[in-house]
């Protein structure tokens, strides 16, 4: 039921100076940064006065995201994270929880999940109504960083989520290493996530899949106005990656939108509620990041990425993003556009046509089928509470609206979905 | 990798970074935004997935 999911906010702890502290477990270091002492300040102008650090620096965060798409699925998301830090280390934690309402296509023409007045799992709040399913994930994380003044930083995080028909516990380190002159940063991290899967239609329902993720690369600082980060990722996933609410139908069938648009389908080969779906136990993912930043003038930045991806299931995709900032006073701002193409899986089909004894692997998930892509968003961010002194406490606004559309060019119930997310909070820091 | 990143590359002495410290020209201008527009693009999107890797946006079972 996680359409959204927290990343952990202690991301909020960053500021300048790069590198920042980074979210557990998310390798991504910034720029390198400039080292605070060293052997080749010949020529240095004088340095500032030096101000009075802060004894615990603390921050925090609270946000509040709605989302809503065509497809009939809205989530509301709140989320609080605090961090703090006592000389080399920080100390982060996020809570988290989402509540989402669908009567997507996939809620829609799930056997089980359609059906009126259905109400399962032990406390009963899980739960389809016409064609509706309510659910709601809880998740917190912890973090523990550390770091040096030589540009040596290691992340260490651990995350449980818990919805009511999926559970996830996990953990890992990043790390990162500044060095030629503190031109370059090289960076790495791994991650393993173990998840338990249940159903709210079956009570005995019980699957296990574990994922691995792994990341490297580096930051490279290329002239006064312009820095580039290439990074590879990695995963690999063992278990149960199918829905238990999803089923396949065989044969040239057809379908009609009946009561509680209730989809219901004909012509086809052996029952019309179908299979439900079968996919490769194993997954293992490959993908490919570079990103550019470039200065146009003091305080108005281009970001560029390109991403390409290939896994075991066949399927291969390309991402091209583009960030238009600026940051000028109290206040920042950020245009973006991002656009993704995917190719299908091996085993994914439209339709299939014969009987299911033909097929290895079926499935109908959507986001396994070709599938292209359309974001843009709006981030505003305001000061509203300056610091007035050194270690002082200061207060930001954070609003960012995102808008999106897909196209599902081999997928019969939905050709398309347009969607919103609008994600509101405040950070304060000292 | 790292020879061909570096070469060419002029060092950037400290003083010279006024530019690049400037909050624009981070890889993330605002990461507790980019992280949330991230776990529902993870989920959307078929092959995407962060650097922590697959499934670390959190579970469900993409009903959606």
């Amino acid at each position: 039921m996680a359409l959204l999911v927290a990343a952990t906010g202690d991301a909020l702890a960053q500021e300048p100076p790069q590198p920042s502290p980074e979210v557990p477990g998310y390798p991504l270091p910034v720029a390198p940064t400039a080292p605070d002492d060293d052997e080749d300040d010949e020529g240095a102008p004088e340095s500032v006065a030096p101000q009075e650090p802060v004894a615990h620096p603390m921050s925090g965060a609270i946000r509040t995201g709605i989302y809503a798409d065509g497809d009939q699925t809205y989530v509301f998301r709140v989320l609080g994270a605090i961090a703090a830090a006592f000389n080399r280390w920080t100390v982060s934690g996020s809570v988290s929880a989402d509540v989402v309402s669908s009567a997507s296509v996939d809620v829609r023409s799930s056997p089980g999940l359609s059906k009126v007045d259905v109400v399962s799992s032990a406390s009963g709040t899980t739960s389809t109504s016409g064609g509706t399913m309510t659910d709601r994930r809880f998740q917190v994380t912890g973090g523990l960083g550390w770091k040096d003044d030589d540009g040596h930083a290691v992340n260490f995080s651990a995350s449980f989520a818990n919805e009511r028909d999926y559970n996830s516990v996990g953990g890992g380190f990043n790390g990162s290493i500044d060095v030629f002159h503190r031109m370059t940063t090289l960076l790495g991290g791994i991650r393993f996530t173990g998840n338990f899967i249940g159903s709210v239609l079956d009570p005995t329902f019980s699957q296990r899949m574990v994922d691995l993720g792994w990341s490297a690369g580096v930051a490279q600082v290329l002239s006064r106005k312009d820095a580039l980060r290439l990074r590879y990722d990695g995963g690999y996933s063992d278990g149960y990656q199918a829905s238990p609410y999803r089923n396949v139908r065989f044969g040239d069938w057809r379908f009609t939108v009946g009561d509680y648009q209730h989809i219901i389908f004909s012509n086809t080969i052996g029952s019309a509620d179908g299979l439900p779906e079968t996919v490769p136990a194993t997954r293992l993912q490959h993908a490919l990041v570079l990103e550019w930043l470039h200065s146009l003038l003091p305080g108005l930045g281009l970001h560029t990425e390109a991403r390409l991806g290939i896994d075991s299931w066949g399927m291969k995709s390309a991402t091209g993003a583009l960030d238009l900032r600026t940051a000028s006073g109290q206040w920042r701002v950020e245009v973006g556009y991002r656009f993704y193409i995917q190719s299908s899986a091996d085993f994914y089909q439209s339709k299939y046509t014969l009987a299911p004894s033909n097929y290895s692997y079926f499935t109908s998930d959507k986001e396994l089928g070709r599938e292209t892509g359309h974001v843009a968003h709006l981030d505003v961010s305001r000061v509203l509470l300056p610091s007035r002194r050194p270690g002082g406490a200061s207060l930001l606004f954070d609003g960012r609206l995102t808008g999106m559309y897909y196209t599902y060019p081999d997928f019969v119930l939905l050709g398309s979905r347009a969607g919103i997310f609008l994600d509101l909070g405040f950070t304060w820091e000292n | 990798m790292l020879a061909t990143f570096s070469a060419g590359c002029t060092v950037v002495r400290p003083w010279e970074r006024g530019e690049l410290a400037n909050p624009t020209m981070r890889f993330q201008m605002a990461p507790v935004a980019d992280e949330q527009e991230a776990s529902v693009l993870e989920i959307t999107e078929g092959t995407t997935f962060s650097s922590a890797g697959p499934g670390s946006a959190g579970a469900g079972c993409g009903c959606h």
